[in-house]
């Protein structure tokens, strides 16, 4: 089992990499069949991480959101389900380029870490934890998009400001379109890891008392929302569109990634699922 | 047949995207009519109408299609005349991918290819196009589907106003809610503001020093700022089109930090098209402020270059796959492959459009339910489906449903495993199962047991046969196509053939009609088949003289292609010199005991239908002369009014 496991895991750290080599391949020359066949690819790694997931919940014995390394694969699965929804919508192919190796991050830091025997802690089984746990994920679900789309944005700005319009220009689609699906998640997720925060904290009051306000990974939370609050209100108020707003969202999102992976693994007390 | 093409270029003449649309196709098979042409396309793309033709060119050609054209759009004939230019064969066909593809030769200029095809769709619809044409725009749409899918047409951003339109769309998407804002100046602005309202933009501005402003912005819908209004205008505008040095100081002078601040800083694109001539420096005055993107003349000629190396790279590759094309369809139009497709030999009318019925459906996996008298040529239809389908590369198995005892027929199409009755002593693979991924051809499909019908209705439905004796189902990709002579819906109202199996397999119906009803199909017929035989026997026969082609084209084949095929391969066998003659012909051509016309008495008609249509036949015959027809059928004179009425008939 635990042989077929890590097979398993890496099977689906594989098949995400040839999805992103089908991605590459389509963005340096786009064409409707290579469009096709990346779609394709996305829904077959969905398929394996599926499979790879569903018989990791039944080694684990409940939903693998128990600890940092299987939340990571499972946020990956998730991430991937919710770029394929808006892959399927709004019909725009290239943004997996830049997705994917995202994704293929998570997934390779899972695989390596990852310990298929961890006993859990019964605070971790109440209803209320795996609700805080959705709201989260789903919360760093919008953030990855809308940084994906920074990304994007500030690569196609940039080209066209330098006057000499390449790949990203012939490519990318409109600026405002980047712009409007950046703007959209970071709202969604700032809405949801502000739930997600409170009932984590309306859970912890009653689990921990008084000490836990200063746990590490809170905290690292709070500044997050902070980053993305600040893009909120300079969008509003200052009309930080497009470029700025670029900026300040890959910035929240790098730090997200930093809180996420380091925090929890070296500094947490509390919020290491034990 | 050669293929020939007139073109009309219609540039600075009026309202020439105009047609009328109702009676067009009426018009076009008058004009294919009175041209004398076999096939005829009017296909009318930007700034040029174009009348494409196959069939012998008349010299009144051009003049017809002047007239013709002159008709529908009100075009002056002079004006015709004038521009008119005749094109042959090689230059037609390259015309015509072209336009099928969306491009002008030359590259330039990108039509809507789905005006092209609705055009070629209403010609079709007038029934003047035959297998030329058809053959070309299916080339043409498979080359359009090339091009699509192997590159890329993005840069084609190869005039300055286009380049403009597409920063845009780059910066805004889709342009409908923006606005734009045109200070005109010296240079000319027309192709600026026609690419703009072409790209959808939602609202078209017009200031500055130019005198031609009013008209312009009438022309597009457009609207005049006074200068005192422009400030308050301004913050509303995303894209600034400047043509003068004057409007670039008075748009500094106006605080542009204030602008955009009121904008709340979305985004601007500003594009001057003059010379620099060193105010505010040589620098980009906007370059400080946030989210404005400026490209002056120079740097969209630069964008331009770059363009136009990639475009030419297209161009090039689309021109050899073009020039590729025609070769491959001058060498089919000059062979004698025009009409044939696969092995159907026939340029009648029906024939024509079981053709093109079969070029549609061959690609799909639709059942096909083929009907026809005998001796039609039912598995020849079958073939070419097959032959014209994706696979084409598989097997295709004819059964003949009649052939075989029942229960045989049924262990031969579904197979059976070992043991499953006395003499099965291995597992047998059916024919179904042997043509997976292939084709199945049932012919006498009426002859079938109602046990099998039923075996066969669930493998048309869930694609799953199971042996005989076999507990296993299997599933398989087999596409189906039945033929039957003998007339389906009467079973299914006697209760002889399921009628759920009927409506599966008669999804597209195609009925060959017999050889009397298609006589223009005879000639090529005995051409085909006098070099056939003529060939197998070593014989030098070219031909059927005059005398003989005639009795061959007035006798009433009832036993159809084969009759023909058998009465041709008997008269070379016969033949002594290098055609054929009477004499080589089987006796009943040359004396045919049931004359042409009573030919409705081999029909399985009923004794009504057979009076209605001889009275019919009769008052055509005698030109609705009643007393004449009274007295011909011997009944009143009311009798027959009686019966007309009954059934319909009048003059």
């Amino acid at each position: 089992m635990r042989e077929f496991l890590t097979t398993l895991s890496w099977a689906v750290f594989l098949v995400y990499g040839v999805t992103l080599w089908h991605y590459i391949s389509f963005f340096k020359n786009k064409t409707a069949a290579k469009a096709t066949l990346s779609r394709r690819w996305v829904i077959i790694s969905v398929a394996v991480h599926s499979l790879y997931l569903a018989v990791l919940t039944t080694r684990l014995g409940h939903i693998p959101v128990s600890d940092t390394f299987t939340l990571l694969t499972a946020c990956a699965w998730f991430f991937v389900v919710v770029y394929l929804i808006i892959e399927l919508r709004l019909k725009e192919v290239t943004m997996g380029v830049f997705f994917l190796p995202i994704i293929l991050l998570l997934q390779v830091v899972s695989n390596l870490f990852i310990n298929f025997d961890k006993t859990l802690s019964p605070v971790l089984l109440e209803l209320f934890f795996e609700v805080h746990v959705a709201f989260m994920i789903s919360a760093y679900a919008a953030f990855t998009i809308s940084c994906i789309a920074s990304i994007m944005y500030i690569l196609l700005a940039r080209e066209m400001q330098s006057k000499k319009l390449g790949i990203f220009f012939e490519r990318l689609p409109s600026l405002q379109f980047i712009d409007n699906l950046s703007n959209h998640a970071v709202n969604i997720g700032l809405l949801l890891v502000m739930f997600g925060f409170a009932l984590g904290y309306y859970m912890g009051l009653g689990v921990w008392e008084g000490t836990w306000a200063f746990d590490p990974k809170m905290i690292a939370v709070a500044v997050s929302l902070l980053i993305y609050i600040v893009h909120f209100v300079t969008r509003r108020s200052f009309g930080w569109q497009g470029h700025r707003a670029a900026i300040v969202s890959v910035v929240g999102f790098s730090w997200l990634l930093f809180s996420f992976i380091i925090v929890t693994t070296f500094f947490s007390k509390i919020h290491n699922f034990q | 047949m050669p293929i020939f093409s007139c073109n009309f270029k219609l540039a600075g003449v009026e309202g020439h995207q105009e047609i009328k649309r109702p009676g067009l196709t009426k018009s076009i098979r008058r004009l294919a009519r009175k041209t004398g042409c076999d096939e005829l396309a009017l296909i009318s793309t930007g700034e040029c109408i174009e009348v494409f033709a196959a069939g012998e060119k008349s010299a009144q050609f051009t003049a017809d299609a002047a007239a013709f054209v002159h008709q529908i759009t009100e075009i002056t004939i002079k004006e015709l005349q004038r521009s008119q230019q005749v094109l042959d064969g090689p230059e037609t066909a390259q015309r015509f991918l072209f336009r099928a593809i969306g491009m002008e030769p030359a590259g330039t200029h990108r039509h809507d290819i789905q005006t092209f095809r609705k055009q070629f769709e209403l010609a079709r619809e007038a029934g003047s196009i035959g297998p030329v044409f058809s053959k070309l725009y299916q080339r043409g749409l498979w080359l359009a589907e090339k091009i699509r899918l192997e590159s890329n047409l993005q840069k084609n951003a190869i005039t300055p106003d286009s380049v403009v339109s597409e920063l845009a769309k780059k910066i805004f998407g889709p342009l409908g809610a923006h606005q734009a804002l045109i200070w005109t100046g010296p240079g000319a602005c027309d192709k600026f503001v026609a690419r703009l309202s072409e790209s959808g933009i939602g609202k078209l501005l017009f200031t500055g020093s130019g005198s031609e402003n009013k008209e312009i912005s009438n022309e597009y819908a457009g609207q005049l700022v006074e200068p005192e209004n422009l400030k308050a205008i301004l913050p509303t505008i995303d894209l600034m089109l400047l043509f003068d040095e004057s409007a670039l100081q008075s748009l500094l002078a106006m605080k542009f930090a204030d602008i955009m601040h009121k904008r709340r800083n979305a985004p601007m694109l500003l594009v001057t098209l003059f010379e620099w001539n060193g105010v505010a420096g040589r620098t980009d005055p906007f370059a400080k402020f946030y989210n404005v993107y400026t490209y002056n003349r120079d740097e969209l000629e630069n964008v331009i270059a770059a363009n136009l190396k990639e475009h030419q790279k297209l161009t090039s590759l689309v021109q050899q796959l073009v020039e590729k094309e025609v070769d491959d369809f001058l060498a089919w139009s000059s062979s004698k492959e025009k009409y044939r497709f696969g092995n159907i030999i026939g340029k009648s009318e029906a024939m024509r459009g079981l053709m093109d019925l079969i070029a549609r459906i061959a690609q799909t996996d639709i059942s096909v339910l083929i009907d026809g008298e005998s001796g039609t040529g039912k598995e020849l239809i079958a073939l070419s489906i097959h032959n014209h389908s994706r696979r084409v590369n598989n097997r295709f198995s004819a059964v003949n449903c009649g052939a075989l005892p029942e229960s045989l027929l049924e262990s031969e199409l579904f197979g059976f495993v070992k043991g499953a009755f006395t003499g099965a002593i291995t597992n047998k693979k059916g024919l179904l199962e042997e043509a997976n991924h292939g084709t199945i051809f049932l012919d006498e499909i009426g002859e079938t047991s109602p046990a099998t019908q039923v075996k066969l209705l669930r493998f048309l439905q869930e694609g799953e046969i199971k042996p005989v004796g076999s507990n296993e189902t299997l599933k398989l990709d087999v596409r189906v196509l039945t033929a039957t002579n003998r007339n389906l819906e009467k079973m299914v109202a006697e209760d002889k053939f399921r009628q759920d199996l009927y409506y599966r397999l008669n999804v597209i119906q195609m009925t060959i009609p017999p050889l009397r009803e298609r006589k223009d199909d005879i000639l090529p017929l005995i051409n085909h088949f006098v070099q056939k035989y003529a060939r197998q026997m070593h014989k030098t026969v070219f031909n059927a003289d005059e005398a003989a082609r005639q009795l061959l084209h007035d006798y009433n084949w009832p036993g159809n292609v084969r009759e023909l095929e058998n009465a041709i391969e008997r008269a070379v066998a016969l033949s002594t010199v290098s055609h054929i003659t009477v004499a080589d012909l089987p006796p009943n051509v040359t004396h045919p005991t049931d004359k042409p016309g009573k030919n409705n008495l081999a029909r399985d008609i009923s004794l009504k239908e057979l009076e209605k249509q001889h009275i019919a036949a009769l008052l055509k015959q005698h030109e609705w002369n009643y007393d004449l027809v009274t007295e011909i059928l011997g009944i009143g004179r009311t009798t027959l009014w009686r019966k007309m009425k009954e059934y319909g008939l009048s003059n």
